[in-house]
């Protein structure tokens, strides 16, 4: 008993004095002041490159404000999922941006962020007129060939109209992400298709960069969240 | 032939029935306790392995308290038709549920810590924001863990102490538990400081170690429980020596001028031993047959009263002793047809 009392004393002091949690590959301290390699993998409207450049996107705005805040030059590394992941691994990426969320299959292999923000998908329709529960027969516009396009399908009884861009029908019901609602001019209906929470990544274990990262991302919410509707607006 | 069959009236003498409920309010505290340390975990978890296995293990724990609590309900049950020896032998089930438990407890510390180390895992500790306040997830961990394993170590000593009294196997074993989980603890809160630290093998290593340890008392009880349901000699109830009481019984038995020779056989059923004591009548002895009967229930009488835990007993006459029975004294030995005496067996382990 006395021993591990002594431990957390032990502990304690430390953090006091120097850098706690400490990474084991030490990538804040490389960071700082250094080079950030950021993995990018298309993903509207998280991360939009152009050719290896990425040119906007929530997680990328968000990564060049972080790398400003740690004083760190940013170098882009595009890749699938799968290629940034592993490179992760073998510590050739410190943090991957590609729209991920907790339901991501990479759970394992990197190490996620508290999620920095929460998005939906429900179904928005004007505000001035009523529709029926489920929507009955009710034509609903959805992005062609989504994960949402199902969903309409299962959760409502609304005639899917799969359309390629939204906005052409903008004021008209359409299953969309809650931040694209008051673009598109609708109202969130009530009817909740999916919820998704974004997370971004970094190597296994380098747990001050993760909570460095962690702290700057809860710190800003309402920025992210603006963020968000300014890049997604289609 | 005739026998003598004397039941006591309760299954534990008066005083220690006391000990028993204090045994029993004991194991409801560590249930219920256990019961939240489970569900605090489970909240602090994350992507920790080593919380997760902290909490498997929290889950284990549960299951040497519910055993005990269970079988001290059915072991006074009277015998019936179905279970005509009555259900003492609930408690040896329990105590082989509570052992198991305690090994594969072991087990799975050592076989995750492994495993840990070989995959190298570095295990992601960040940040969570709770009323308000960003804290390293570390601390809260080490917060959680606390609070699962410091009551162990008061809960598992106060145990102890009962085990002693009552001569209770679960209740050792549960004890046991109790000392392996506050070892596991302290573990893992030394593993979070060490990851803190960027060593990310500490709390690995630390719980290879521990589960060694763990591993070594599981087997031990195991090994135990199963003898008992293969009615070996009772033992005492940390297993370490043979109970005495086969000798003295055998010493009282052959004491008596009417007995040729005598000897004792008894299993355990839980709390409690049952079993057979052979005499062989002296030639006198058998002249007489009603005097035989009370003599025989005499014999039964003062058997029993020689420990608590003599629950049951028959005291047959036989024409001669073929059983097996530690403490008989040396002549009637060398002249026990088939007694054959298994030195190895005797004394302590």
């Amino acid at each position: 008993m006395t021993r591990f009392a002594l431990a957390v004393l032990i502990a304690a002091l430390a953090v006091a004095g120097c850098q706690y949690p400490r990474d084991p590959d030490g990538t804040l301290n490389r960071v700082e002041g250094g080079v950030m390699r950021v993995g990018v993998t298309e993903s509207d409207p998280w991360v939009l490159l152009e050719g290896d450049e990425p040119t906007g996107g929530a997680e990328v705005e968000l990564a060049r404000r972080f790398a400003r805040d740690l004083g760190a030059r940013i170098e882009w590394v595009p890749g699938s999922e799968e290629e940034l992941v592993d490179a992760a691994k073998e510590g050739q990426v410190d943090l991957i941006l590609a729209g991920l969320t907790t339901k991501s299959r990479w759970k394992k292999d990197v190490a996620f962020t508290r999620p920095y923000v929460e998005t939906r998908s429900v179904v928005g329709a004007p505000a001035d007129r009523s529709y029926p529960d489920d929507f009955a027969g009710v034509p609903v516009a959805v992005e062609l060939g989504t994960e949402e396009e199902g969903l309409l399908e299962q959760r409502t009884d609304a005639r899917v109209v799969p359309v390629t861009d939204l906005a052409s029908r903008a004021g008209e019901p359409a299953a969309v992400h809650d931040y694209l609602l008051d673009d598109l001019r609708l109202a969130d209906s009530g009817t909740e298709l999916d919820s998704a929470e974004h997370v971004m990544a970094v190597k296994l274990g380098e747990n001050a960069f993760l909570v460095r990262l962690e702290r700057f991302l809860l710190d800003r919410e309402d920025e992210i969240r603006r963020l968000l509707v300014r890049e997604g607006r289609p | 032939m005739t026998d003598a069959h004397p039941l006591r009236e309760f299954e534990l003498p008066r005083e220690l029935e006391e000990q028993q409920r204090k045994a029993v309010r004991l194991e409801w505290i560590t249930l219920a306790y256990m019961l939240s340390a489970v569900v605090l975990l489970f909240l602090t978890l994350g992507q920790s392995q080593a919380m997760k296995a902290a909490w498997i293990e929290d889950l284990l724990s549960l299951l040497p308290p519910t055993a005990f609590l269970i079988a001290s309900r059915l072991r006074k049950r009277d015998p019936s038709e179905k279970f005509p020896w009555g259900l003492h032998r609930a408690v040896t089930v329990a105590y082989v549920f509570a052992a198991l438990a305690l090994l594969v407890m072991g087990g799975f510390v050592f076989i995750d810590s492994a495993i840990k180390l070989v995959r190298a895992e570095h295990p992601p500790i960040g940040v969570i924001e709770l009323f308000g306040e960003q804290i390293w997830l570390g601390w809260l961990m080490i917060a959680a863990l606390v609070y699962s394993g410091l009551p162990a170590v008061f809960l598992g000593r106060a145990k102890l102490r009962l085990a002693d009294d009552l001569h209770d196997k679960v209740l050792y074993a549960d004890a046991q538990m109790n000392k392996a989980d506050w070892m596991t603890v302290s573990a893992a809160i030394v593993g979070i400081i060490g990851i803190g630290f960027g060593l990310w093998w500490a709390d690995a290593v630390a719980a290879l170690f521990i589960s060694v340890d763990i591993v070594h008392d599981g087997w031990k009880n195991v090994r135990a429980a199963v003898h008992d349901l293969m009615d070996a000699r009772p033992r005492r109830h940390d297993a370490r020596e043979y109970h005495p009481i086969v000798e003295r019984m055998n010493a009282t038995a052959n004491e008596c001028d009417w007995v040729e020779r005598g000897a004792v056989r008894l299993r355990e059923e839980g709390h409690v031993f049952t079993g057979e004591v052979m005499v062989v009548p002296t030639k006198e002895a058998l002249s007489d047959s009603a005097e035989l009967l009370d003599r025989l229930e005499e014999l039964a009488d003062r058997l029993l009263d020689l420990e608590w835990k003599v629950y049951d007993i028959v005291v047959v006459p036989v024409r001669e002793i073929d059983i097996p029975s530690p403490g008989l004294p040396e002549d009637a030995r060398a002249e026990t047809a088939g007694g054959r005496h298994d030195s190895s067996l005797s004394g302590s382990q």
